[in-house]
């Protein structure tokens, strides 16, 4: 009888812990899914194969985190997990139906709004071009750098040191920069 | 200050101006404790940094607004967002759903388990510690600290030496020293006041995110009959590319140190024997004999040494930050123990840059030189061949009329240009660091090798895509197909490079003579489009699989 209460205790209590979990796994999931997405659309995944990867990200912390991994920083590793996981997708994908955002031709188009809203579009595709003007590793670096992760947190997502990280992220920065110093030229002129 | 200096941080007027890099890593939050404060200090009195901080947060600013703005141009997600609840329970199932013994077994093996996996741990302890003293940085350092507070603090002389200056000072003293070591100590984060120390040693030491840092007993440089341990820190990030400390064994006194950094400076702190304090005097000379420096590594620079491969590289690095390592217009050798630096016809600018980048670097020779004039035949040669190749272009100037086509031309032209300088600046570094000389490299020039070599791959897979993209279009449209092909396997990157060098050499031959830039040497015009779509190809592939071996 001793027994049986001891093991309905312990059930109570891994109950209650497991239900823990799910709620925070399930808040991060509502806080961070958009990003995850739109991440991994700018990874090159299809907007479907994007939903599915996110929802097995957050997934896979469930896991971790029922299995006692000690995770640090969830956001970090919600991106390094979305990062690998997205590029084994793309790279499934890439032999069937590769995707391009088409952001360019979506940003350039639609020329019938108000002045004002043509100008901010006008400048983002601008930024765009910049930043599609970047190399593959600036680009990942700027972009988990945009959703806020430290540099040792996107080190590890792409499997480089924090130094190499600053290091992407300075040539970045001194390459928008410059986009942004013609761009005002041109306006002035 | 111009924008090379702002990048890169030079001494101007006195003070030391935080390079971009720094900055960006400052308003990121990246510098903690000291280098924090300093930076933080000098923006204050410095409009200029500051005008830099604020250009930098102004892009920061166009970045937030980009990632702000650009979900409305992507796609929404295709279904609504499900609940994970039901997933989480199939992860549950999932997770429960291990083999039956595992479930059954394990919980009762598991504490036997675990005792065994500890006697299997003690027994690896015991071996390492019969087998070699294997003593932990870190612990040693806390001992010599120890030792050091123990002891009566009776000052003694060091010399500190750097690249430019040498002199003599008491430990822990508080007299000035001369600007350079104060600035390498001051870069490096270490305890400049008092470098022949444990505890500076030990202070540095944790303040590094992560660091390897091996321990092995050497006999001690001075007194042979006696040993040292020999502590050399190798951090993973920052400005110190090596450390290295020599306790005795007998007592843990420091003896001799030594911080060399990532742009090859070094500065040495060596005991001076049975001398005196010294009275501290920056420029006082001391006779009494020094310990020989141990360097860290075998092409470590010492003032003195003739030019290593280690410099080459640093000099390729260095090249490769300004651009300057593309185009094939600046070769780069060793000779004479100097890395010698020269160039035919380089544009004013860039020699500018380069003597700017390279002439702080030690052994390095630079010379330029300018062209010969090139007879006004050669020209005249040119030209009638550039009209006698015309006969391949013909479909595509139909196809898209002249303007378009020269538009075109130039286009794709410019565009296998950027390819060929990427693919001749990774052929000239596998056959300047070819595998047996790689492997003597030092781990963080290796990784400096192969960032630059990931940097190069990863802009000429972007190039060939876009040379890719501009001419599949008119290519398809006039018939032209890609012909599949196998792809040389090499096995080491520095073969593979050279597989990489002859797909793009292909492309470019086969380029120019349907663009009609140099006359078709056999009658091929029919099946050119679908040879250079083909050579692409090729291309794109050797290019991903070099990519793979280099991150192997």
């Amino acid at each position: 009888m001793l027994a049986l209460s001891v093991q309905l205790v312990e059930a109570f209590r891994l109950d209650r812990t497991a239900t823990a979990l799910q709620e925070r796994v399930t808040k991060l999931f509502e806080e961070t899914r958009d990003d995850v997405y739109r991440y991994l659309l700018m990874l090159g995944l299809q907007p479907a194969r994007a939903q599915e990867a996110v929802q097995e990200v957050f997934l896979r912390l469930y896991q971790a985190l029922k299995k006692g991994e000690d995770i640090q920083s969830p956001r970090g590793w919600i991106f390094r997990v979305a990062h690998n996981h997205g590029l084994k997708v793309r790279a499934r994908q890439a032999a069937e139906d590769p995707f391009d955002a088409g952001l360019e031709l979506q940003l350039a188009s639609h020329s019938d709004t108000p002045e004002r809203e043509l100008l901010e579009r006008e400048r983002v595709l601008e930024f765009h071009r910049a930043f599609e003007g970047l190399s593959d590793q600036q680009k990942r670096c700027l972009t988990l750098r945009m959703e806020g992760l430290r540099y040792n947190e996107i080190g590890s997502a792409l499997g480089i040191s924090a130094s190499a990280v600053g290091e992407f992220l300075h040539r970045a920065m001194v390459r928008l920069k410059k986009g942004r110093d013609e761009r005002s030229g041109k306006e002035k002129r | 200050m111009s924008e090379a200096v702002r990048r890169k941080g030079k001494r101007m007027s006195g003070f030391q101006h935080p390079g971009e890099d720094l900055l960006l890593r400052y308003i990121d939050g990246e510098i903690a404790g000291w280098k924090r404060r300093q930076i933080r200090r000098h923006l204050e009195a410095c409009w200029q940094c500051r005008g830099a901080v604020e250009e930098l947060q102004q892009t920061v600013a166009d970045c937030v607004r980009y990632r702000k703005e650009i979900p409305a141009y992507l796609p929404a997600p295709p279904r609504a967002w499900s609940d994970l609840a039901g997933e989480f329970a199939r992860v549950d199932a999932a997770m429960a759903g291990e083999p039956f013994w595992k479930r059954f077994v394990f919980p009762v093996l598991k504490p036997a388990l675990a005792g065994m996996a500890v006697l299997a741990l003690l027994a690896v302890v015991i071996y390492q510690f019969e087998k070699a003293p294997a003593v932990k940085a870190a612990v040693l350092l806390q001992r010599a600290v120890v030792a050091e507070s123990a002891r009566a603090a009776a000052p003694h002389a060091i010399r500190i030496r750097t690249r430019n200056a040498s002199f003599t000072r008491a430990t822990a003293s508080h007299d000035p020293i001369p600007a350079e070591a104060e600035r390498l100590f001051a870069e490096a984060h270490y305890n400049g006041e008092d470098p022949l120390s444990a505890r500076s040693y030990m202070e540095w030491h944790n303040s590094l995110e992560s660091q390897d840092d091996p321990v092995e007993t050497v006999p001690d440089p001075v007194v042979p009959s006696e040993s040292c341990y020999r502590i050399h820190t190798v951090p993973a990030s920052g400005e110190v590319s090596g450390a290295t400390l020599l306790l005795s064994t007998a007592d843990y006194h420091a003896v001799d140190g030594m911080l060399e950094f990532r742009d090859r400076n070094f500065v040495e702190f060596t005991e001076l024997m049975g001398s005196p304090a010294g009275g501290g005097n920056a420029a006082a000379r001391v006779e009494s004999p020094v310990r020989p420096s141990v360097p860290s590594r075998s092409d470590a620079v010492v003032p003195g040494a003739s030019a290593s491969i280690s410099d080459q590289l640093a000099v390729y690095s260095a090249l490769h930050q300004i651009g300057a390592d593309l185009g094939g217009s600046i070769e780069v050798s060793l000779a004479s123990g100097k890395v010698m630096v020269g160039g035919v016809g380089v544009a004013s600018e860039v020699q500018q840059r380069v003597h700017h980048e390279l002439d702080s670097l030690p052994n390095v020779s630079i010379q330029f030189s300018e062209p010969r004039a090139i007879p006004a035949a050669a020209l005249d040669n040119a030209e009638t061949a550039r009209a006698a190749s015309a006969a391949p272009q013909t479909r595509l100037e139909d196809r898209l009329g002249r303007v378009e086509f020269q538009r075109f031309r130039d286009a794709v032209l410019k565009s296998d240009e950027t390819v060929m300088d990427r693919a001749y600046a990774l052929r000239t570094l596998a056959r300047t660091f070819p595998v047996e000389v790689e492997s003597g490299l030092s781990s963080s020039d290796r990784r400096m090798l192969r960032d630059m070599l990931r940097d190069h791959l990863s802009h000429l897979s972007k190039q060939v895509s876009e040379v890719q993209s501009l001419l599949q279009p008119s290519l398809s449209a006039i018939g032209a197909t890609v012909q599949a092909r196998g792809v040389a396997e090499g096995t080491v990157w520095q073969s593979s490079v050279e597989d990489v060098i002859r797909a793009s050499q292909l492309v470019e031959v086969r380029l120019s003579v349907l663009l009609g830039v140099t006359p078709a040497q056999n009658s091929t015009s029919t099946q050119l489009p679908s040879d250079v779509l083909t050579a692409l190809d090729d291309l794109r592939l050797q290019t991903d699989h070099c990519t793979s071996l280099i991150s192997q």
